[in-house]
């Protein structure tokens, strides 16, 4: 809205500002604008008498949460005019006067105002923003709307985490605590009673035990999806003083936690079948490909006659079951066992009808039909799985991208989405927020990470079609933030953006000479820096809409460095004795540590910076006594790993180690890893040795696309502080960050927050 | 018989668009409820119409009657089993007055359903929107042979893929998709004759002719909004795979088939005693 507006607005309101200044007064925070009260603080869903004055609005009506009487401080009327306010609850609006018709024109105009007077906070959070990459960028003329953001404020670096991992580093952005108090310590956990790896994110709740008919199961209870991160999040305490937030793609926030406001779940939100996201890839030359890729299943076809016919596979299907292939198997041969089920997958076909001569092929899938030339990618595409024929049904989107036709059939499908339209688990609060955002923009990623790095990485997606699918996800989530910026009638508003983080790691050995895997395209060897342009340009419109008055701060979680070499952590521990193996002649075989003799073996490594001492009563084998045995240890391994040496060239690997026991606080402190390793720059663990294996050499070159990285020495790889605001601090972290966030409201930070606030109050 | 089907197509049309004419402007949700309410006074009217009424009158109070006995003699069995066979007899007496009328009932119903189809079915393609148009031959074996089928359309709408042949279905479809709003025709060819179907981008959000079909008098029949493509032409149908056009109140979608039985069957209900019809 222009300015011109917003004086009408401020003229034609100013009738009713005793009204609104009144309501001021009960309010705790100094400063908030009531201006920009929600429309549906009206209390009405989309009431016909109201529609046409919100017209211009682009109203949509929602129902105000019954979660809201549950915040201490809420101004029931959130300050909207007496004379306008519903009687009793429903959509009983009293039938206004023409004049205060007028007002609630310009009220609820000026409420989608974000550069109307008063305060709101907007962060734009980039993952993986890199302070010198940043630098030379601006340096170089390529991002002029962050040099002037820039000059009005401030920019320093921002010292991440350690471990520097985007969930860690953002539940710490959101906590304003280290792991020790949010608990999140690395992508990977492990359960260390079952030796199991497990998303560090979010968890299953198991369904009620089931009532089974034969090969139909009923479970007595509906299973939940749980979020394993700890602490409470800024917007919460916002919320505890009134104030509402949009949190547009949080990373670790799924299923989102019920604060005032809206949000969308982002890193950590499962696709349909419970993974981070698995691709399908389809093909009539399976053989050409390994029999397992990581993040992926490849599927063999036949064609017949230019048909094709395959399945989508969903997720298990939990009200049947089968006897396993074993259990069958058992009791063919005679002995007798306990029968074990399986729940098999839900499926939904779908035909390919191939034209090689038009270079097209048509798909039919469920009632859809879609052409697609080669090398063209869908827009999303339903799919829907049926539970009970008729009666349960679980919706879900992909899209398809139609590598070739000939002489090769191949054809990619991303993630099976959670369908935000129709979702089967909450990946928004309300759970209707991500249906009435499907209304606005269409379908969009709802799962983890939406950029399918493990495609490119197994090669299943060249570079160019990585880009484009990344560059799709990226305008997705552009438009989201345009549509955020214009209906923003909340207090808090921040979105998250993926595209630099994803970009940087799959695109480094394009820009870097250095790179073992390095690769000369004259194109994408300016890929990261287009990423950097492409925020720039959204950064430029986004304080156009906001205007300089609205405090805005863009950050990052951590920076980027390069990733030349692999260690593989547990084979320096084999070499080292701190692991011993059953079978020694096949240590380069064998899953999660299946080799591993647990009772001659004191120390694992796992996840991407986690090493875990095997210690007695805590670990399922284990070997080490708690206590002086325990610590000696540590304190031996903490030396080793900093003495480790590449003898290759010379380089010490690992710069720093930090012991979560001794140097974090909170009470989850115990439950991470007993060492998290940082290393140099350069260096990064390497991608077998998370999954408990044991290549024979411990240095690598890194050959793989991924090639750029940032789970290293958290020094090494700070994220970026840019405000509007002067930073106060040479070295704010990402802790500091919360505290200033809560004092821009002068709400005081939780005694468990361990920042300060780092930013100059406006003059 | 095609060109009786195209006649018959075109009174219908015209005289169920006199009157949805004035309603259209109430927008699909307001002027379904309209329609809604006179299709259930109109289908009433005509059951008033082709019934015996008398009979009907006779049957209902007979019934009820026996009703009330079945309450009073609840405690006698003998009796009470006797009174049950008369309910019995008195509903199928009931049921076969009502059923004639029924079937006759079925045809207006059908014809006004197909009309409904035609004017809440599907909704103009939006500008920037895609979607297929499929062509289906009457000939098995042409594309086999190798026919060559072309579309043409005019610049509102751009043809984004060649056209995709699918044997198997006597079909090749294409890839379009809507530049700027109007309604205009699209040619299918086979390189003898061509053949015409309409298309429409943008504007009002109102009812399209999804199918121009020449397959069958009974799908022509299905499809009354543009004429039936001649029983002799290579081309059987034409397609366009419009979006279903969304009838929605207070943000929540219907189906229009559900919505217009509903409140059809209410309406005619709630005004039966008005016209004075025994159901
Ligand atoms: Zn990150």
């Amino acid at each position: 809205m222009n300015n011109a507006m917003n004086q009408w607005v401020v003229s034609h309101v100013g009738e009713k500002s005793e009204v609104l200044s009144m309501e001021r007064k009960q309010r705790p925070i100094s400063d908030v604008n009531r201006g920009h009260e929600s429309p549906r603080d009206i209390g009405c869903e989309g009431d016909p008498g109201i529609q046409p004055a919100l017209q211009g609005a682009r109203f949509m009506g929602r129902v105000r949460e019954p979660s809201r009487s549950l915040w201490r401080n809420v101004p029931s009327s959130r300050g909207f005019p007496a004379t306008l306010l519903p009687v009793g609850r429903g959509c009983g609006l009293p039938l206004p006067s023409f004049a205060s018709l007028l007002v609630l024109c310009g009220w609820i105009l000026g409420a989608l105002d974000l550069s109307a007077a008063g305060k709101k906070v907007v962060v734009l959070g980039i993952d993986g923003m890199d302070p010198k990459l940043l630098q030379k960028f601006v340096d170089a003329g390529r991002m002029p709307n962050f040099k002037a953001l820039m000059a009005e404020g401030d920019f320093r670096p921002l010292q991440t985490t350690m471990p520097p991992q985007s969930p860690v580093a953002w539940s710490t952005f959101m906590t304003g605590m280290d792991p020790g108090g949010h608990g999140i310590f690395d992508f990977i956990h492990v359960d260390q009673a079952k030796m199991a790896p497990y998303n560090s994110m979010a968890g299953a709740d198991p369904a009620g035990p089931p009532v089974n008919l034969g090969s139909w199961s009923f479970p007595t209870s509906v299973g939940g999806v749980q979020l394993l991160r700890k602490g409470i999040t800024f917007w919460e305490i916002l919320g505890g003083s009134g104030l509402r937030s949009t949190i547009f793609r949080m990373p670790v926030n799924f299923p989102p936690v019920k604060a005032p406001g809206r949000a969308l779940a982002g890193m950590g939100t499962p696709d349909l079948i419970g993974s981070q996201g698995t691709f399908s890839f389809y093909t009539d030359h399976r053989k050409d490909w390994p029999p397992q890729v990581s993040g992926g299943e490849i599927y063999e076809v036949t064609i017949k006659s230019n048909r094709v016919q395959a399945q989508l596979q969903g997720p298990p299907n939990s009200f049947r079951r089968f006897p396993t292939k074993q259990s069958l198997d058992l009791l063919e041969k005679g002995r007798a066992v306990a029968v074990e089920y399986e729940s098999p997958r839900m499926t939904q076909d779908f035909v390919v009808y191939l034209d090689p001569k038009a270079g097209a092929a048509k798909l039919v899938v469920g009632d859809q039909e879609l052409i697609l030339r080669e090398k063209e990618w869908s827009d999303w595409v339903h799919a829907e799985f049926e539970a009970i024929p008729h009666l349960i049904k679980v919706s879900s989107a992909a899209r398809f991208y139609l590598k070739q036709i000939s002489p090769k059939f191949e054809l990619y499908v991303s993630p099976l989405q959670i369908d935000p339209e129709d979702p089967v688990m909450p990946v928004s609060h309300p759970a209707s927020w991500s249906k009435q955002l499907c209304a606005e923009l269409g379908r969009f990623y709802t799962h983890n990470i939406p950029e399918d790095a493990q495609a490119f990485k197994s090669g299943v997606l060249t570079a160019q079609e990585f880009w484009d699918q990344m560059i799709f996800a990226y305008e997705e989530r552009s438009r989201a933030l345009d549509y955020l910026l214009t209906h923003q009638d909340e207090d808090f508003l921040f979105v998250y953006f993926g595209t630099v983080d994803q970009g940087s790691h799959m695109l480094w050995h394009f820009m870097d000479r250095e790179h073992p895997g390095f690769v000369h395209d004259d194109v994408l060897k300016d890929g990261i820096a287009k990423l950097y342009e492409m925020l720039d340009g959204r950064l430029g419109h986004v304080r156009e809409v906001i205007g300089k008055e609205t405090p805005l701060v863009v950050m990052s979680d951590h920076g980027f460095a390069p990733f030349y070499w692999e260690v593989n952590l547990n084979t320096w521990l084999l070499e080292k004795g701190y692991i011993t193996l059953k079978d020694p002649s096949k240590q380069e075989s064998g899953e999660f540590f299946s080799n591993v003799d647990w009772s001659r073996t004191r120390a694992y490594a796992a996840g991407l910076n986690g090493l875990y001492i095997n210690v007695k009563g805590r670990e399922k084998g284990g070997a080490v006594s708690n206590g002086p045995e325990y610590e000696t240890l540590l304190d031996e391994i903490e030396k080793a790993l900093l003495e480790m040496k590449d003898t290759r060239n010379n380089q010490s690997p690992v710069s720093l180690v930090v012991r979560p026991r001794r140097d974090f606080k909170g009470p989850e402190k115990d439950k991470g890893p007993d060492i998290l390793v940082g290393y140099s720059r350069g260096y990064r663990c390497s991608w077998e040795s998370p999954l408990g294996s044991f290549p024979k050499a411990v240095f690598v070159d890194n050959t793989s696309p991924w090639s750029g990285d940032h789970c290293i020495d958290y020094r090494l790889v700070p994220g970026i502080l840019v405000t509007n605001r002067r930073i106060t601090s040479q070295t704010p972290t990402l802790a500091d960050l919360t505290v200033s966030l809560l004092q821009e409201y002068s709400i005081a930070p939780s005694r468990e927050m361990l920042g300060k606030d780092v930013l100059e109050p406006k003059k | 018989m095609t060109s009786i089907i195209s006649g018959l197509n075109t009174v219908l049309t015209f005289l169920f668009g006199l009157v949805y004419w004035p309603l259209k402007w109430l927008g699909p949700f307001w002027s379904m409820v309209a329609l809604s309410w006179l299709g259930g006074m109109f289908m009433v009217w005509i059951f008033g119409k082709v019934s015996d009424q008398a009979a009907i009158r006779r049957t209902r109070d007979r019934l009820s009657s026996e009703l009330i006995a079945l309450r009073l003699y609840k405690d006698d069995l003998r009796i009470f089993f006797g009174i049950q066979c008369q309910v019995l007899a008195w509903t199928l007496r009931y049921l076969r007055h009502s059923l004639g009328p029924m079937l006759i009932l079925m045809v207006p119903t059908m014809i006004l359903l197909i009309q409904l189809n035609l004017h809440y079915g599907f909704r103009p393609l939006r500008v920037g929107e895609q979607t297929l148009v499929k062509v289906k031959l009457r000939d098995p074996g042409a594309l086999g042979r190798g026919a060559q089928i072309s579309l043409q359309a005019p610049e509102s709408l751009k043809i984004e893929t060649q056209g995709v042949r699918v044997e198997e279905m006597r079909e090749v479809s294409w890839r379009v998709r809507g530049v700027s709003p109007g309604r205009f025709d699209l040619t299918v060819s086979d390189g003898k004759e061509s053949v015409t179907k309409n298309v429409a981008v943008g504007g009002r959000l109102e009812g399209v002719s999804s199918m121009r079909t020449g397959e069958h008098w009974l799908t022509s029949l299905l499809y009354p909004g543009e004429s039936p493509i001649p029983s002799q032409s290579a081309i059987e149908s034409i397609e366009i795979r419009y979006p279903e056009l969304d009838i929605s109140i207070l943000g929540k979608s219907m189906n229009w088939l559900i919505l217009f039985l509903v409140l059809s069957l209410l309406f005619g209900y709630a005004f039966k005693g008005v016209l004075g019809v025994q159901i």
